[in-house]
């Protein structure tokens, strides 16, 4: 449904929360979304086939969108992808072909921004493309962030049972002391010793407090196990 | 400065780089200055005006935050092969953090001025650039959902379905690309659980020696991964 005033509140709203499109004013979304539009699609819909000229990308407001390769009907999925992740990006690039196919999964709300209009709007508005830049490598940080947070939850949990070990108490304070130097005590537990120290820093919160001579203090140890139990997928 | 052939394969291989011709990316990176640190140190301080960005070429770089006792709290580790500070530069900005380089660390310094410029000379180059994120984007999102949707051991299985590659199968046998202990950290557990991951997977028909996995039934294990 191209509409006149394209794009309305709530797509503005909600690409406010795209990494693409953060922190880009009304006017300046306006320039850059020049043709685009919004469709409801159903089950099943292809978007697009590997190898064809890419036309314009998309942005998924709703839904999960298929990426695959090969005949559709004995597909390799590459990628299901959600909410705020953009595909057919080839369109971004100077010949670009569509790497892969893309069919909807289930009902999918999608922008779909033609390739031209987008392209000439950056190259007229260097300023934008910077900004543009600028977001998405931050919100892109974050992410890379989020998966450095998730590995060390891994490794904290790692430590926890480790300092667990040291103690026979099974609730309240514990005092307890590295058998050897932390940087030993990082090589038996498989990681580096700056991961042990990130680990460390993250059990503050839950508190454990390092202190000299290879001295550690656990406030509870029964919180410290009800940790180490947490989402551990063991 | 003109890149020698290796930096300029290990610039061209970071997410923001990595669709960009070589020569496209000589010209954009002319100004760029290699820098050795053997001995690590202080490359910026939080609050400094973003006036360059960096490629890691060798080593390590670590960003940090000061807490109020004066510690260093690593937010990041910056490892060969990856950029960082390029936000603040896009942005026009301050360096929101820290950064120290560990002893033995070689640098690409590309200076923000003459960077921003050529992306603005060329046409199409900031599309893809772009684009290029936008891929990144969607990798990062789907390693997040691996990291919480799937257990250790089916991280293991996909992880290795991964090697295997696009229509695999039905049996296929693929070799581990790195060490065990570099392949627990990749997908996220101790390297005491690899072994019990790998001992699980067994039932499912996956069977190793050394560095060599065998999959006897890809079909499986796909299954079994939840790989939807």
């Amino acid at each position: 449904m191209p509409v006149d005033d394209f794009p309305d509140r709530e797509i503005l709203v909600s690409l406010g929360l795209v990494p693409l499109f953060a922190g880009i004013g009304d006017a300046d979304l306006r320039l850059l979304l020049r043709g685009a539009r919004t469709d409801v699609h159903a089950d099943g819909v292809m978007l697009f086939q590997a190898g064809d000229a890419a036309q314009g990308f998309f942005l998924v407001l709703d839904g999960h969108v298929e990426l695959f390769v090969g005949d559709p009907a004995r597909a390799t999925v590459l990628d299901v992808v959600r909410r705020h992740a953009i595909l057919g990006e080839a369109a971004l690039f100077d010949d670009g072909c569509h790497p892969h196919s893309a069919r909807t999964v289930g009902h999918a709300r999608l922008l779909a921004v033609p390739r031209g209009p987008f392209l000439m709007a950056l190259d007229q508005r260097v300023d934008l493309a910077l900004r543009m830049l600028g977001s998405m490598s931050i919100r892109l940080r974050g992410l890379v962030g989020q998966i450095a947070e998730l590995k060390l939850k891994s490794t904290a949990q790692r430590l926890s049972g480790f300092l667990l070990g040291l103690t026979p108490k099974a609730e309240g304070p514990a005092t307890v002391r590295f058998p050897y130097d932390k940087r030993l005590a990082a090589e038996a537990l498989g990681m580096t010793a700056e991961s042990l120290s990130r680990a460390l820093f993250r059990l503050a919160a839950l508190g454990v407090e390092s202190r000299a001579e290879n001295l550690v203090v656990i406030a509870d140890v029964a919180r410290l196990r009800a940790f180490c139990a947490e989402e551990s997928g063991e | 400065m003109t890149l020698d052939e290796e930096s300029l394969r290990l610039v061209g291989q970071t997410p923001l780089f990595v669709e960009l011709a070589p020569a496209v990316l000589s010209w954009l990176l002319e100004e760029a200055q290699s820098t050795s640190h053997p001995d690590g140190g202080l490359l910026f301080s939080q609050g400094d005006v973003a006036d360059r960005f960096f490629v890691v070429l060798a080593g390590r770089v670590h960003l940090f935050a000061l807490t109020e006792g004066g510690d260093q709290s690593i937010i990041e580790v910056i490892d060969a092969g990856s950029s960082f500070a390029e936000g603040a530069i896009f942005a026009n900005a301050r360096f929101p953090l820290n950064a120290e380089a560990m002893s033995g660390t070689r640098l690409l310094e590309i200076p923000a001025g003459p960077f921003l410029r050529r992306l603005g000379e060329r046409h199409g180059l900031t599309a893809t650039l772009l684009g290029a994120l936008a891929r990144w984007q969607r990798r990062l999102m789907r390693e997040i959902a691996d990291l919480k949707g799937r257990s250790p051991v089916q991280r293991l299985g996909a992880y290795l379905l991964g090697l295997a590659g696009e229509g695999a199968g039905p049996a296929v046998a693929v070799v581990l690309p790195l060490s065990k202990s570099d392949l627990a950290s990749r997908i996220g557990v101790a390297p005491e659980s690899l072994s019990r991951a790998m001992h699980r997977l067994k039932p499912v028909g996956v069977t190793s020696r050394g560095r060599e996995f065998s999959i006897a039934d890809v079909a499986a294990l796909k299954r079994f991964c939840g790989a939807e």
